[in-house]
């Protein structure tokens, strides 16, 4: 005869059908699972109302995009970025004495090559002129770069070349990815001669980004754009532009509707 | 803690298991994705007006001009206003201008050029120009059906059209009708996009904003 509490055991552990049983597993498994759903459910809530009441998660997520590197001692200054960049850049060497800008050109894009706008290179320089810089101040390492990659190795191998260093001036949520660019450009010597310095945008701000739809946009885009800065990091970019063929034939059909 | 262990585990088997399932895969998937955001197609008859979306400004006004040049329109619609050059900074363009000087380069007339309202900087700000520009000139013609060939580029159609479409539908300008032409972009296209790294961004992006246009 069986003690009460091991018959106990045994009918809790022992299905009286295999059906039942099933059931049971069944059971188990739908709770465990609603469990782990009300679980991510709960931290999501949290990270939430967090974020609700505290920008702090929201701010370090952009703080991930940010680098700002102090600057010991440079020698030239290069810029990868809009208008304010380039105005930053020139502050930089009109304020000391014997910097110098140094750029690259690019391959001509379809509308400089039908002479719509002229090449980015030559309105750089333009700008830089008549900003009061002198053409001493002003060396154009490479022309013909295909990426920003080339651009960055090209820069890299005149850094070294020369025995100087480099401010990088960017926007603020692309310094993290024009940091590995240059890592994945130049070898270690040459991409520790760059100085990352990133330069805040007011219309996208680091502790405010998703208060408007442009910073959204912007934290989106630099987002992914980091993402596959590392997941493309080996491959090399083949170019081709479309043809006058491939328009006319995402335009129409046939020929002659007038 | 016996469940939780067993629920890790079927939980990284699952992912695996995903992950093992879109790799192998991924030849179906990744050109569909592709091919899901693109619902443009070429003219086959001839539409009142080509509306040349902003942005784009390597393709979308090529396109633009080859609708023209080859007789499918007569009238091309810019958004953006004449008032132009102001917002162009002594690095950047102004876009508009940009878009008008490639129209003219590539002989479509000037005459046959109008901008639509004032700069837009978004897709639905386009939208609701366009929409105002026709409502200004339904006093003239009340009961007219005005066709319209909007061209933006091939990933941007789909956004475009639910957009678009929207937008008619909630100002009753039901008269509008929108054809859509897809403009090739340059390097990539739904059928590549992912060997690229601007392709793969372009594509993830497009995804995220037409998730951002249908929930919010």
């Amino acid at each position: 005869m069986r003690s009460a509490p091991v018959a106990h055991a045994i009918a809790s552990h022992a299905p009286s059908s295999p059906e039942n049983g099933d059931s049971q597993e069944r059971t188990r498994r739908t709770r465990g699972m609603k469990t782990w759903l009300w679980r991510c459910g709960g931290l999501l809530i949290l990270f939430v109302a967090v974020a609700a009441i505290h920008p702090l998660p929201l701010t370090l997520m952009a703080q991930c995009l940010v680098v700002d590197e102090v600057v010991i001692e440079a020698d030239a200054v290069v810029v990868s970025g809009g208008q304010a960049c380039h105005e930053v850049a020139v502050e930089h060497v009109l304020r000391a004495k014997n910097q110098q800008i140094l750029f690259t050109a690019c391959l001509p894009n379809r509308l400089e090559r039908d002479g719509v706008v002229p090449m980015r290179s030559e309105t750089a320089l333009e700008f830089y002129r008549s900003r009061g810089l002198p053409d001493d101040k002003l060396v154009m390492v490479a022309d013909e770069m295909a990426s920003l990659r080339e651009s960055f190795a090209a820069i890299g191998n005149y850094l070294e070349q020369h025995d100087q260093a480099a401010i990088l001036v960017c926007s603020e949520f692309a310094s993290r990815r024009m940091r590995w660019k240059i890592n994945q450009a130049c070898s270690g010597t040459q991409a520790r001669r760059f100085y990352v310095n990133s330069i805040s945008d007011p219309l996208v701000p680091r502790d405010g980004w998703w208060k408007t739809r442009h910073g959204l946009r912007a934290f989106c885009d630099q987002s992914l754009s980091l993402i596959m800065c590392w997941l493309y990091r080996s491959s090399r970019e083949e170019w081709r532009l479309r043809t006058n063929e491939e328009f006319t034939n995402a335009a129409v059909v046939e020929d002659g509707a007038r | 803690m016996k469940r939780l262990r067993r629920c890790i585990r079927w939980t990284a088997m699952l992912l695996i298991l995903v992950l093992l399932m879109g790799w192998l895969t991924c030849d179906l998937w990744r050109p569909a994705m592709g091919r899901y955001l693109v619902v443009g197609q070429p003219l086959q008859e001839s539409v009142d007006y080509v509306y040349v979306l902003g942005g784009g400004i390597e393709t979308r006004p090529y396109v633009a001009a080859e609708v023209y040049r080859k007789g499918f329109c007569d009238e091309l619609l810019l958004p953006g206003t004449a008032d132009l050059g102001k917002t162009a900074t002594p690095l950047g363009f102004n876009y508009d201008l940009l878009t008008r000087d490639i129209l003219l380069l590539r002989e479509v007339d000037a005459e046959r050029i109008t901008f639509v309202g004032k700069s837009a900087n978004s897709t639905r700000d386009e939208a609701v120009a366009l929409v105002k520009f026709f409502a200004g000139l339904q006093r003239m013609r009340e009961s007219d059906e005005v066709t319209i060939a909007i061209v933006t580029n091939d990933f941007h159609t789909r956004r475009t059209k639910l957009i678009f479409e929207e937008i008619r539908n909630s100002s009753s300008a039901g008269n509008l009708n929108f054809r859509y032409i897809a403009a090739p972009t340059d390097g990539f296209g739904p059928e590549n996009w992912w060997k690229h790294e601007v392709g793969c961004r372009t594509y993830l992006l497009e995804y995220l904003k037409l998730l951002y246009t249908i929930v919010v």
